[in-house]
């Protein structure tokens, strides 16, 4: 659920306009230079571009130059195998650019840990892995409005370096994280206790329920593609019930976040406690987890996830997920079920499960490109990407949040939205912001930079400038219309204000809009 | 300035602390309204996580059987207030403005409800919110509509949009023809057009003309043009607004109830508005206060409670030609038994408070007993079905046939 009035927003409510505006009040030339027969303009992309930009957009937060020449020269699927292997990718260009982490400074740590990430987004190599984490950060949706902000850095880095690998492998750290145990109360969820007249004490199901609901099967049976399982009279049938979560949660007893050092700068990994845990045989989905004594009770945690990976419906449920985040909110079943068929086929290999995704032929049909909702992240971050002229991240982090993504700080267990309704991020309210924000990201960029820009690529007239900036910067085959009104605009001038002018049209066009 | 405001904000996260913010100063003052008959309105408030129904309004008549089941969380004596009329139950202290107001006779509370048992996704937030929102107990997978949306299909669209979300839910006033309007702070809602403004501006409205068929630009196209024109007659006539009431600081539910009332009193024909607030999913710690602070759940109580109040006064003392009735519900209670953090899990049947100057106080429909023998897969049961609430608003606030915004009929509240 979308939650509009939330704290972050409230406060951020107050603080936006960053607006360094730059009132240029310069002298209109008159209708001197009109706008130039579009026949003698190179406002075309050929198709690769077109599919090169396509991949880039999707595996990651869209085109710059240096990939699109990197595709052109490799083809996507060596890009593709590139990006899923992330730590063999040379990075150290990216990393010079990272604003560091200084774990000792209290008050800046979470700050710089979110430019980090923003930075990582627009200038790392690694994009699939940047994509991968924000995707496990909205599935899990651990928020830092909750959980300490140390443990938040740490959450982020586990989200990182577990992006590509194996599901169950993610569960079994998500499960121990010191920041979901915070997050959904599994701390310290004591299994043995009794209130004051002796009575058993039922555990906390918070982490339980979420773990069934939201991380893992969904709440209804599904088919490998994605459909609804029914029943005779055409009801859905529930993948779980009230006592699998109030089972799972007995098996999961125990458990608590590790101990900071005195300055709160470290933390160690979380610690099980047999004296908390239930040692009780339990009844998770039909299977029995053998109740363990003393230390030996930490694997029930394991033994209850081997239950959840062998549930049918955990496939589906995040293949449908995978491919609305980066390929189509609208696939077909047959799409979902070959996805699903990779995940459950490699027990939860996530390299091998979006490498199907990718290399689908419905990833690059006509109906999946361009076909989605830049999402906030991806609105900004492309810009920065493809317009990589100074733009400060932390400006750039400002707008993320300004418009409905606020990164490690998501309102609730259903993140920044539904996963397949992208288009409720974008309402009338976010939208305008989506404006006002563009406009100041584009207000405190380099004009020096881009004025040499225009100058050494020769760009004397609108037309040029317009196709330059759509064709060669951003990749967006701009649709006749929305090309007329923006060298109209420009009105014969080249200056830089008047190229921004342009350039801040063009973002609030639905031609940049498209994903 | 508004970047610093930013920083500390991230730096406040870092340093863990709570959050805090001022309300900003808001420059609106009145406008005379003109039009005849008062307009009715209802304001929705989403009580996000499933609200502790017992620790809002105590069963006084099982007490001691109530502690028992909460020893660390249940309420003492001093922090109840026996209800006029009604000695069985008592308000958590922390609602103390709205017991003034149900003195008043201006409340009304309605125990024992929630949907019927058997509903899909009953302790799941997300299911649960999607029916307390549409009004319905289907157990169809898809539900694309809310029951104040359905009902807002039939109200006439004047300069404005009827419905306005300050963040109530997705559905809640989402119609099967009406799509509500969303604004998060009526000062930030305009459109800021950087450079050559008047020029940018011009061409910027241009570019809202372009129609696309694909559904990117349909979207996006037909949401950035409704922000375009109605930002401007909200930045036109809610500035006139001046409040007549005293909001609390610090308190979020207020901030926005004081939006509302900016928009009411601008009298642009508004139907209903709808706004949430988040944090009743109370698994942890629920009311562990001391040292003069109170108790999660309680701070969360006193918040509404105060809000509700101020706004009641203002929308009063506006003397906007409207009659406003205010709802306050969330998707579900919570377990009866406190569980071994000291908090409360998904439960089943809750309260629900309807505040208004036309509301006949009172209490009404059953409130459940907690005795074991009473309690229905160890949950709180559900005596009234929400439909009854939404219908008797409905039929006797909003002068609606509820018959076909429900699948089918529920008995009217005598509150109305």
């Amino acid at each position: 659920m979308k939650h509009h009035g939330n704290l972050l927003r409230q406060v951020l409510a107050l603080t936006v306009i960053l607006f360094a505006f730059v009132q240029t009040a310069l002298p209109q030339t008159p209708t001197a230079l009109r706008a130039k027969d579009n026949r003698t303009t190179n406002a075309t992309i050929d198709n690769d571009k077109i599919l090169a930009a396509h991949y880039l957009r999707r595996v990651g937060f869209g085109p710059n130059a240096q990939d699109m020449a990197l595709i052109s020269n490799i083809g996507f699927e060596a890009y593709l195998k590139q990006q899923l292997e992330p730590g063999r990718l040379d990075d150290s260009r990216a990393e010079r650019r990272l604003p560091p982490l200084d774990l000792t400074n209290r008050r800046e740590r979470f700050l710089q840990d979110l430019k980090r990430w923003v930075a990582r987004m627009a200038f790392s190599n690694r994009q699939l892995q940047e994509k991968m984490t924000l995707f496990f950060h909205e599935l899990f949706s651990v928020s830092a409005n909750k959980v300490p902000d140390l443990l938040m850095i740490d959450h982020e880095a586990l989200l990182r370096r577990n992006s590509l690998a194996n599901f169950r492998t993610i569960l079994l750290d998500i499960a121990r994280d010191n920041a979901m145990l915070i997050f959904l109360d599994n701390n310290n969820n004591n299994g043995r206790a009794r209130d004051e007249f002796g009575n058993r004490m039922p555990p906390n199901v918070n982490f339980a329920r979420e773990l069934l609901q939201i991380y893992t099967i969904g709440t209804i049976q599904l088919n490998m593609d994605g459909t609804a399982i029914l029943d005779a009279t055409g009801r859905p049938l529930p993948a779980y019930l009230e006592m699998d979560v109030r089972e799972l949660a007995r098996a999961l007893t125990g458990w608590n976040v590790g101990t900071p050092n005195r300055q709160f700068t470290e933390i160690s990994s979380s610690i099980f406690d047999p004296n908390e845990h239930d040692e009780s045989n339990k009844m998770v989905l039909g299977q029995q987890i053998v109740g363990r004594v003393g230390p030996e009770g930490a694997k029930e945690l394991d033994n209850a996830i081997d239950i959840i990976m062998q549930q049918p419906s955990l496939a589906p449920n995040i293949a449908k997920q995978l491919i609305f985040k980066f390929a189509t909110e609208t696939p077909s079943p047959a799409y979902v079920e070959r996805v699903a068929t990779v995940f459950k086929n490699s027990n939860g290999d996530m390299r091998q499960t979006m490498f199907a995704l990718f290399t689908d032929p419905e990833f690059t049909a006509p109906s999946t490109i361009s076909s989605q909702f830049k999402e906030p992240v991806e609105y900004f971050v492309g810009l920065v990407r493809a317009y990589d002229n100074q733009i400060p991240t932390l400006d750039t982090l400002f707008a993320i949040f300004d418009t409905g993504q606020p990164l490690l700080v998501p309102e609730s267990v259903f993140s920044f939205y539904r996963p397949g309704e992208k288009r409720t991020l974008l309402d009338s309210d976010s939208l305008l912001r989506h404006d006002n924000n563009a406009g100041a990201l584009l207000s405190v960029s380099n004009r020096e930079k881009l004025e040499r820009m225009v100058r050494q690529k020769n760009l004397t007239t609108p037309d040029a400038i317009v196709d330059f900036f759509a064709t060669q910067i951003f990749y967006v085959p701009l649709k006749p219309e929305t090309r007329k009104i923006l060298i109209e605009y420009l009105n014969g001038e080249t200056n830089p204000d008047k190229v921004l002018g342009m350039l801040w049209l063009f973002t609030c066009s639905p031609d940049y809009q498209r994903n | 300035m508004k970047r610093r405001d930013f920083l500390h904000q991230c730096s406040l996260f870092s340093i863990g602390l709570g959050l805090s913010w001022q309300t900003a100063g808001m420059a609106f003052a009145n406008p005379a309204a003109a039009s005849a008959g008062p307009r009715r309105i209802l304001v929705a408030i989403n009580l996000f996580g499933g609200n502790d129904g017992l620790n809002t309004v105590v069963p006084l008549k099982e007490y001691d059987r109530y502690r028992r089941l909460r020893p660390t969380l249940g309420l003492p004596r001093e922090r109840i207030l026996t209800l006029e009329n009604a000695p069985d139950l008592g308000f958590n202290a922390s609602l103390a403005s709205i017991n003034d107001l149900y003195n008043q006779g201006k409340v009304a509370v309605v125990a024992g409800v929630g949907l019927p048992l058997g509903t899909r996704g009953l302790f799941d937030h997300e299911q649960s919110q999607i029916r307390f929102q549409a009004g319905s107990s289907s157990s169809g997978l898809v539900i694309n509509t809310g029951w104040i949306g359905r009902y807002l299909d039939s109200v006439k669209e004047e300069e404005f949009s009827p419905g306005v979300d300050f963040g109530g839910g997705t559905l809640l006033l989402r119609g099967n023809t009406f799509d509500p309007l969303n604004i998060d702070r009526i000062e930030r809602f305009q459109l800021i057009a950087p450079f050559d403004r008047e020029r940018t501006s011009d061409f910027y409205r241009r570019l809202r003309e372009l129609n696309e068929d694909d559904v990117v630009s349909k979207h996006t196209q037909t949401q950035r043009r409704k922000g375009l024109m109605q930002s401007e007659v909200v930045q036109q006539r809610a500035r006139a607004y001046q409040p007549k009431a005293q909001y609390p600081e610090n308190n979020p539910v207020a901030a926005t109830l004081q939006q509302c009332a900016a928009l009411i009193s601008a009298d642009l024909g508004i139907a209903s508005l709808s706004l949430g607030y988040n944090g009743f999913d109370t698994h942890v710690q629920q009311n562990i206060g001391g040292n003069g602070r109170l108790g999660t759940h309680d701070q969360l109580l006193k918040n509404v409670s105060d809000a509700v109040a101020a706004f009641q006064a203002d929308i009063t003392a506006q003397q906007v030609n409207a009659e406003v009735v205010t709802l306050i519900f969330s998707e579900f209670g919570r377990t009866p038994r406190e569980n071994s953090d000291r908090g409360t899990d998904h439960g089943f049947g809750s309260i629900m408070l309807v505040v208004g100057n036309s509301i006949k106080g009172g209490v009404y429909g059953e409130y459940p007993s907690i005795e074991d023998t009473a309690l229905v897969m160890n949950q709180v049961a559900v005596t009234t079905d929400l439909r009854r609430v939404y219908a008797t608003i409905l039929a006797k606030h909003l002068q609606t046939d509820p018959g076909p915004i429900f699948e089918g009929d529920f008995p009217l509240l005598g509150f109305l």
